[in-house]
């Protein structure tokens, strides 16, 4: 956690790591109800 | 393939690898050798990551897979974004911080010297082994469908790839990968669009597209919950995230790629780059498998796909048994053909009671054609009772050299070559840095210099090189080995995982403790697997919270006695 909280650089982008770390999580969440929406849709 | 199809292909290889040995010439100390300096950005870390993932058969099975099974292979890698940003949080700033060659040497920091080289011998191991199938696999392929001598390209691939690792070291494989991902790319892209140009003589994109869900290959997501099916929500998220945290934080194969950034933020933004890219690249390459799948509703499919196993029956006493088998294959397309049409015509007029008539025609006539692939399949049998029975691998790669213009189907068979090499590089260069840094530099010889050092990791990449090109031969005498292989590294790295997770979030947890709990829950895996049916990505699961509760009631007992 050391390293959360005193970062070597910073991300392109975001203020911090953890802007960076939401964003790929969030982007998985974005995939997976996309992926759903796929599925449902054309089945 | 043509004069112009031998041109790409050969051009391709050549500037790769010749532009790799140029851009890293005269590696002068093990620094530069193992870790590239230190000097890798983000974007060839990410590229490097990806190439070494994605081997030969990523390109060839996945969309075969697709083809015959739907999309819902990806949510394997549903967990893999979540690896990336536990991975970017804890290993790497370890890594970095203890300046590592490998991720073995955390653990004799951690614990002691028997812990680290036991998780280096089975690395050692199951990656020298399974390196072998990376080449063997695409080898045996690529010969069945160019009809060349499988000695002869299994040769040129391991060559090859061992004269430029030796020759550069980790610069030269992370260099070669980024060009090798950009034509893997390019290729697979290309070939998307031509197979959408080709449907589009029949139906426009989005009925493609209709179709195909219809006929159940959109199935990118399936919430059911079953231990013994391997592709759904569950396993992908839980199994995938602790099989994507072994693979990434702890087989040297990737951890190679990252330790050689700049900083901890280029390593960092390497991996969370491929935690965002992997499932779109994923999903590219099993939609055009799905797309080849609609191609194939339009226009005759050959009545197997491995025309070598075919042959073999047409000259056999079989080989009437398989004509009447194509001619029933010929007869059910034509009726398949005409439902695929009557279901776009519904989809156009919208009339919704047509649909699912042509859906349930459809579906009866699905139930005919697994009928007479198992036909298919028992009469090659009986032709060749060594018969391989699964034809999916040659979906893509028939599809590829019968309807692909000139030219493409170099740069497609140059895609595979660079897929196999990339993938292939990346190993045997973790293979040598772990048997030179963990074995012989750590317990074999201790205080040589470091050109001796340059030199030993050198030759072990060139021994390992010929063991890969020796094992990649003898594999097709071994075909019961193979399967055991492919099964062995989900086996294991859960295990592997259980200690470095113990490593780093378990300080209570000490070396005696762990050694005993990852020996218990080896034991514990290997019984699963050979008296249940447990999908194999839940062993990662299982092996890893074994190592952690085996740890702590080992190290609680051994405190309280």
């Amino acid at each position: 956690m050391t390293e959360l909280e005193n970062p070597e650089g910073k991300p392109p982008f975001f203020k911090s790591w953890k802007g960076m770390y939401i964003f790929v999580l969030a982007n998985l969440a974005v995939t997976i109800l996309f992926f759903y929406l796929l599925t449902v849709c054309l089945r | 393939m043509s004069i112009w199809d031998w041109l790409v292909l050969c051009g391709t290889l050549a500037f790769i690898v010749g532009y790799g040995m140029w851009k890293t010439r005269g590696s002068k100390n093990i620094e530069t050798y193992l870790m590239a300096d230190k000097s890798m950005k983000w974007w060839t870390i990410c590229l490097s990551i990806m190439a070494t993932q994605a081997s030969a058969i990523t390109f060839l099975s996945i969309p075969g897979q697709a083809f015959a099974d739907g999309m819902g292979f990806i949510q394997i890698y549903l967990g893999l974004p979540i690896a990336m940003v536990i991975i970017s949080i804890t290993a790497v700033p370890l890594y970095a911080k203890l300046k590592v060659y490998t991720a073995y040497e955390y653990l004799e920091n951690r614990f002691d010297l028997k812990t680290r080289s036991l998780a280096a011998l089975l690395f050692l191991v199951s990656r020298g082994l399974s390196a072998g199938i990376t080449i063997y696999a695409p080898s045996i392929i690529l010969s069945a469908i160019l009809g060349w001598n499988l000695t002869v390209t299994t040769i040129v691939i391991c060559g090859i790839v061992t004269i430029y690792t030796v020759s550069g070291g980790t610069k030269a494989v992370s260099v070669t990968q980024q060009q090798q991902v950009a034509v893997a790319m390019t290729g697979m892209i290309v070939a998307g669009l031509i197979v959408i140009y080709k449907l589009s003589a029949d139906l426009s994109f989005t009925e493609s597209v209709k179709v195909a869900g219809k006929m159940g290959k959109i199935n990118l997501v399936d919430f059911s919950f079953d231990l013994s099916n391997r592709y759904n929500f569950w396993s992908g998220i839980i199994g995938g995230l602790f099989l994507s945290l072994s693979y990434f934080g702890t087989d040297q194969s990737q951890v190679a790629r990252y330790i050689s950034g700049e900083s901890v933020t280029e390593s960092r933004l390497g991996l969370l780059f491929n935690g965002l890219l992997k499932l779109p690249m994923q999903f590219i390459i099993l939609f055009i498998g799905v797309m080849v799948f609609v191609f194939y509703q339009y226009h005759q499919p050959p009545v197997f796909f491995n025309k070598t196993e075919l042959a073999t029956a047409y000259n056999s006493p079989y080989a009437s048994e398989i004509k009447d088998l194509e001619q029933k294959n010929e007869l059910l397309f034509k009726q398949r053909k005409e439902a695929t049409k009557q279901l776009v015509e519904s989809f156009r007029t919208g009339d919704k009671g047509a649909t699912e008539q042509s859906e349930g025609r459809l579906k009866d006539l699905k139930a005919q054609e697994t009928n007479l692939k198992k036909s298919v399949q028992s009469t090659l049998q009986k032709a060749n009772p060594k018969a391989e029975l699964k034809d999916t691998d040659y979906v893509f790669l028939t599809f590829i050299m019968e309807q692909m213009p000139v030219g493409i189907v170099g740069l497609l068979i140059a895609v595979i070559f660079c897929a196999a090499m990339s993938s292939t590089a990346s190993q045997l260069n973790a293979l040598a840095s772990t048997t030179c840094i963990d074995i012989y530099k750590r317990s074999l010889n201790k205080t040589a210099s470091e050109q001796h050092y340059l030199n030993a990791s050198r030759l072990f990449t060139i021994l390992w090189g010929v063991f890969l090109m020796i094992f990649a031969i003898l594999a097709s005498q071994l075909e019961n080995l193979i399967q055991a292989v492919n099964i062995m590294g989900s086996l294991f790295y859960g295990t592997i995982l259980g200690i470095f997770l113990a490593a780093f979030y378990f300080n209570y947890i000490r070396s005696q403790a762990v050694f005993i709990a990852a020996v218990l829950a080896e034991v514990v895996v290997l019984a699963c697997h050979f008296t249940t049916t447990i999908s194999f990505l839940w062993f990662n699961v299982i092996g890893c919270v074994l190592v952690i509760v085996f740890g702590l009631v080992i190290e609680t007992a051994h405190r309280k006695l």
